[in-house]
């Protein structure tokens, strides 16, 4: 391979350098820093791509910097530091600083761009001021230190004006009061013209009115302020805006009053509350609704809704919705997502999987049903929390075939207790001899049928999805016996798995599911599953796409016995597909859920 | 413009290759002329692209014909490449340098990703003179030169130690 005659072959590597830029755009700084000293052309190519991307969080510069406590920094590191800057700061495309030092001396180097007017539109399009606590004094001498670096900051924006794309501002730089709006940096931020992105905490307080005049282009807003800032008049919009992270928790009213100015809004993430000491009713959300919004994506990183009505009154001003994420959906805003939402393709709910610890939770009706029973489009369903059980499933199938993803944990199956278990072989046993079935022989067998018809159910539901490629139905739940422990030598014991989860056994008609030809992740971890080296040939013929079990990974619970059944099975699996890899979700502690 | 129709290609040396339209989409060169001129019933020559690589490269479109995510395909630049691609890749250099260049051409931005990635992996925990030896490129620096190089451009910033 490497004996061919690369004469020519290096001509055309040399003539085209557009080639190697590309190339070199797969290669990290070490190589790059190889690369460049292979010849005056690499590096002439390959210097702009080292110098691109620098970020003081990685490689030595935090040690060069003295950013960690712990590192003692080189007399001369900021002539060494401003040396090499002037020299290369015109290839930097994306900063992320958190030191004074690399700010003055970028910022001293932009200064200099004035002059050197070949590179001039050709600078900064991302910037990152990470922590650099300047809001903070602590010693009173170093004021005029942080007055010095906020100025930096500022000229270092100015002189990227046109160029900055994305702009992110650790809170920690700013003092955030109300009056920091005279602030030198946000003085500087007057006037961005091509700013897409700002990501900015609560480090500015302004006022959202002010986004299209200051940046007309701003798409992404992430920001952290207190509602009263979102207040807009009937006139005011912000058509520029894409997306909207708020941190702050947003009472309905004033989301349905904010989403009616921002009529091109596709994702925004906040948490929302229907609580209010002047407790509005649904019927005044109605008032609000002017149009239906065409929000896409919507996240709420938690709510405190209390009124069903509200769910309604939300998800009806909302129809186009194709994403929720959501955390802890009741059956009843199931109920509303399912009859408002006809056109949702993703839900992922981040309820934390639990315990049942009273029978009413666990006779609790699987809360997604109304939405796997009515959104034809749905591809992801990801909500370990929340659990299906089987034996109140009804049997029609669901709306969508489309499913991509489902995660939720499948419970209450019949299935046969150890005993029951003997007595069933020894009554197929029976049969085979021809005996006469007595009644307890036919109360067995019809026990049996009921676990088969449970089986059947979730099975058939499951085989008809079959563009599946994430299939996890459940997670680890054992809890320590803690009564136990003076008893064993050492281990600790840990509960059994769920008794009341699918067998997965080809006799309780894994079979059916060979419809999965797409399947990649396959989650069955704290089952009480009968898979044996039959299963795994069985899955390893019949999805030819797998990568991932989780399930057999072995267990990483504290002083647990080593699992030799879960090892045997590894290495059955490991000689029929040696690429098939084994995790976990990691065991759940229930405890810490409990609260 | 029915999806079966069919495109007559013509290599540097003259051999005709007749594929399917969708294949031939995969390319942006020839996708873009298809669109303009409309399918002209004529072979399109194909001048820069010798026969042997013409075949790799329909090997390679009709592999991934029914790739949804055929143009995003290689965009994450530390994914690893995937079973088939890596075994598409194992030729002589001379080969993979004309793949370049063809992709290049007909502007096919997953194969170019592609084999650019495994020239990258050539490059990679290699020092400067095992790449010039692979490469057989010519040392153009004076020793002194390339460790200002070296120095300047982060010796300190990118080693670890």
């Amino acid at each position: 391979m490497e004996s061919s005659p690369p004469s020519q072959v290096c001509i055309i590597i040399i003539i085209i350098p557009d080639i190697l830029r590309r190339i070199g755009s797969f290669l990290t700084p070490p190589d790059l820093l190889t690369a460049i000293r292979v010849s005056r052309e690499w590096n002439s190519v390959l210097v702009p791509h080292l110098w691109s991307d620098i970020d003081d969080r990685l490689y030595a510069w935090p040690r060069i910097l003295g950013l960690d406590n712990l590192c003692y920094r080189r007399p001369g590191t900021e002539d060494w530091v401003r040396e090499i800057f002037k020299k290369y700061y015109r290839h930097i495309r994306h900063l992320h600083i958190r030191s004074a030092i690399l700010v003055s001396a970028a910022a001293s180097c932009f200064n200099h761009n004035d002059i050197d007017l070949t590179y001039r539109g050709r600078s900064i399009k991302s910037l990152t001021l990470g922590d650099m606590g300047l809001s903070t004094a602590r010693v009173a001498e170093r004021d005029a230190e942080r007055a010095t670096t906020i100025d930096h900051i500022a000229d270092l924006i100015r002189a990227n004006t046109k160029s900055l794309l994305v702009l992110t501002i650790a809170n920690s730089n700013l003092p955030s009061t109300d009056t920091n709006l005279q602030h030198p940096i946000f003085a500087a931020l007057h006037g961005l013209p091509n700013l897409m992105e700002l990501n900015c905490g609560d480090a500015f307080c302004f006022r959202l009115a002010v986004v299209p005049k200051l940046w007309p282009r701003l798409a992404h807003l992430r920001t952290h302020q207190s509602p009263f800032r979102y207040n807009l008049t009937m006139d005011e919009s912000i058509p520029s805006l894409r997306s909207l992270v708020l941190q702050h928790s947003l009472h309905l009213n004033k989301l349905i009053e904010l989403l009616n100015h921002l009529p091109n809004l596709e994702i925004l993430e906040t948490p929302i509350s229907d609580y209010s000491p002047d407790a509005s009713t649904a019927g005044d959300l109605k008032g609000l609704i002017i149009t239906p919004h065409t929000l896409k994506s919507l996240s709420v990183n938690w709510s405190r809704i209390k009124k069903n009505t509200t769910y309604y009154a939300l998800f009806s001003f909302l129809p186009y919705l194709t994403e929720l994420r959501f955390d802890d959906l009741s059956l009843e805003a199931s109920k509303a997502v399912a009859a408002c939402l006809p056109r949702l393709e993703v839900l992922v709910d981040n309820k934390k999987p639990k315990i049942a610890y009273s029978h009413d939770e666990i006779n609790a009706p699987f809360a997604l049903e109304p939405i796997l029973q009515s959104c034809h489009n749905l591809r992801v369903l990801d909500g370990m929390g929340h659990r299906m059980m089987v034996c109140s499933l009804v049997p029609n199938p669901w709306a969508t075939d489309k499913l991509d993803t489902l995660r939720c944990r499948v419970q209450g199956l019949n299935r046969l207790d150890p005993i029951e278990e003997v007595r069933y072989s020894r009554a197929m046993f029976s049969q085979t001899l021809g005996r006469k079935p007595n009644s307890k022989r036919a109360q067995i067998m019809q026990r049996n049928q009921a676990c088969l018809e449970d089986h059947a159910l979730l099975y058939s539901q499951l085989s008809r999805q079959t563009k599946l490629r994430v299939l996890e139905l459940g997670v680890d739940l054992r809890v320590e016996r803690t009564s136990q422990r003076r008893f064993s030598s050492g281990f600790q014991e840990y509960s059994p798995p769920l008794s009341d989860t699918p067998e997965l056994s080809l006799a309780s008609g894994l079979g059916q599911l060979s419809s999965l030809k797409e399947l990649e992740v396959f989650g069955f971890e704290g089952f009480d599953h009968r898979i044996g080296t039959l299963e795994l040939e069985w899955m390893a013929l019949n999805w030819p796409r797998l990568k991932l079990l989780r399930g057999l990974e072995e267990d990483r619970l504290r002083r647990i016995r080593f699992d030799e059944h879960k090892a045997f099975l590894r290495r059955h699996l490991a000689k029929l597909r040696p690429q098939i890899q084994h995790a976990s979700l990691g065991a759940y502690d229930p405890y810490v859920f409990w609260q | 413009m029915s999806a079966h129709s069919q495109i007559l290609l013509t290599s540097s040396e003259g051999t005709e290759f007749l594929i399917d339209r969708d294949i031939a989409d995969k390319s942006m060169l020839l996708k873009c002329m298809l669109e303009d001129i409309g399918e002209i019933g004529q072979a399109v020559p194909l001048p820069n692209v010798s026969g042997p690589i013409l075949t790799k490269v329909i090997e390679y479109c009709t592999h991934h014909r029914d790739d949804p995510n055929f143009l995003s395909a290689n965009d994450d630049v530390t994914a690893d490449i995937d079973e088939w691609d890596l075994e598409y890749c194992k030729v002589d250099q001379g080969t993979l340098y004309e793949l370049i260049l063809a992709a290049n051409y007909l502007d096919i931005k997953p194969l170019m990703d592609l084999t650019c990635k495994t020239v990258a992996n050539m490059i990679k925990a290699k020092s400067p003179e095992e790449i010039r030896k692979t490469f057989n490129i010519t040392n153009d620096f004076t020793p002194e030169e390339e460790d200002q190089v070296r120095r300047e451009n982060g010796k300190d910033w990118v080693d670890e130690h």
